[in-house]
């Protein structure tokens, strides 16, 4: 009975080991893009050093307070713990890229018409960076200010996506 | 003459008749006992059954978050708070694990590695209970029906102590942060499923057991057996 159970235990935890996917990459697909990205953005640390691919829109952002323009691969969503529950906003990265990013098109549109990228590289750094945005209430600016965090992300590859009928722009849990 | 009184007496003072009286009953205890266990047979396989279900009713979800809007909205199994305990992985994202990092692990650390303990050690007890029941069915280990009700006693308890837990994390942070506060929004649990399956399983162990004491009595002349053809 001693030896079943010490058994028993070993392959629970053998299990449990190879399903941690400790120091594995990630691939973020239209299951898993959303609880990912809420994931990293509770346990950053756990992605350092992880090469991360997905396929998202360009956005450009403009920090209202600083005047920073930022360049960035995302998806909308309106749910979780990344966003504010019931408003719409973007969940993504600050895209780092040495090469050409395609410019934005439609971006902020209900249409899945976007400058679609597949890019594949790191986190630089576990803190997120906090961009100041205008608020909206049902698609009309409110005068408010609302703050999201993003990522800077080391891109190692870019790659335009032609045929993009099978993905999301927006993402839910 | 009664049966004490024939056993009582040393064999070589048993008269030729007495011996063969006495023959007589030692076999219909026998018989007897042997067709009170084969009455057995249906109950331990019952409880087998039964115990399978329970590990099968795992997959339910002991904590999930219900929003009356939405209905269920983030969920994990038993199954995946004794995986993410077992390894430690209280923060991945990884679908086997369910949605325990976020946003109960993250809102609720302490409140979740408790309840992913007590799953755990529910886990390897309804397993053991698994086991232990295949073991006294297929090769009639009768005397271990008191450590199968042991078992079936603990997995009860850890049970219940598992649904309390998850249902105490209703006073973490995971509501008024997560659902911002959204009084449509409970964490809520399926474990009386498998509740009911563990309280089955200890109620047909217990039967089982009863049953296997009476028959025991009848093999050591506890109980009186009437003898076939007697005078």
């Amino acid at each position: 009975m001693k030896h079943a159970i010490k058994t028993m235990l070993s392959v629970l935890a053998v299990l449990g080991i190879l399903l941690t996917g400790a120091g594995c990459d990630y691939v973020l697909n239209e299951r898993t893009f959303f609880k990912t990205m809420t994931n990293m953005l509770a346990f950053p640390s756990s992605y350092m050093g992880s090469t991360i691919e997905l396929d998202c829109f360009v956005y450009e952002l403009t920090d209202v307070e600083s005047g920073e323009e930022y360049t960035l691969g995302v998806r909308k969503c309106s749910s979780g713990v990344g966003c504010t529950c019931g408003n719409d906003t973007i969940i993504g990265f600050i895209l780092d890229y040495d090469g050409a990013i395609p410019a934005a098109k439609n971006q902020s549109e209900d249409t899945n018409d976007k400058a679609w990228i597949h890019i594949a590289g790191k986190l630089e750094s576990e803190t997120p960076e906090t961009i100041a945005i205008a608020a909206y209430t049902d698609g009309v600016p409110n005068g408010q200010t609302e703050y999201i965090q993003m990522f800077r992300f080391l891109v190692s590859s870019l790659t335009a996506i032609e045929d993009y009928s099978s993905l999301a722009y927006y993402v839910t849990d | 003459m009664k049966e004490k009184t024939m056993a009582a007496r040393p064999a070589k003072q048993l008269s030729a008749r007495d011996r063969r009286r006495y023959e007589d009953l030692k076999r219909a205890r026998e018989e007897q006992y042997k067709h009170a266990l084969s009455r057995l047979s249906p109950l331990l396989l019952s409880v087998f059954l039964l115990s399978i279900l329970l590990l099968a009713l795992f997959f339910c979800d002991l904590s999930y978050i219900h929003n009356t809007d939405v209905g269920r909205e983030v969920s994990v199994s038993f199954w995946s708070y004794a995986l993410a305990t077992v390894s430690g992985s209280f923060s991945s994202p990884a679908a086997v694990f369910g949605d325990i990092a976020v946003p109960f692990y993250y809102y609720a650390e302490t409140g979740t590695v408790l309840t992913g303990i007590l799953s755990l050690v529910l886990v390897i007890a309804a397993l053991a209970l698994a086991v232990l029941s295949a073991v006294v069915f297929l090769r009639r280990k009768y005397d271990l029906l008191p450590l199968l009700l042991f078992a079936a006693g603990v997995t009860v308890l850890l049970l219940v102590g598992s649904l309390i837990s998850s249902l105490a994390l209703n006073s973490s942070q995971i509501l008024p942060v997560y659902c911002s506060g959204n009084p449509a929004c409970s964490i809520r649990s399926d474990a009386y499923f498998p509740l009911i399956a563990a309280l089955a399983v200890l109620s047909v162990a217990i039967v089982a057991a009863v049953k296997y004491h009476s028959a025991h009595d009848i093999l050591i002349g506890k109980r009186p057996v009437r003898a076939g053809g007697a005078a």
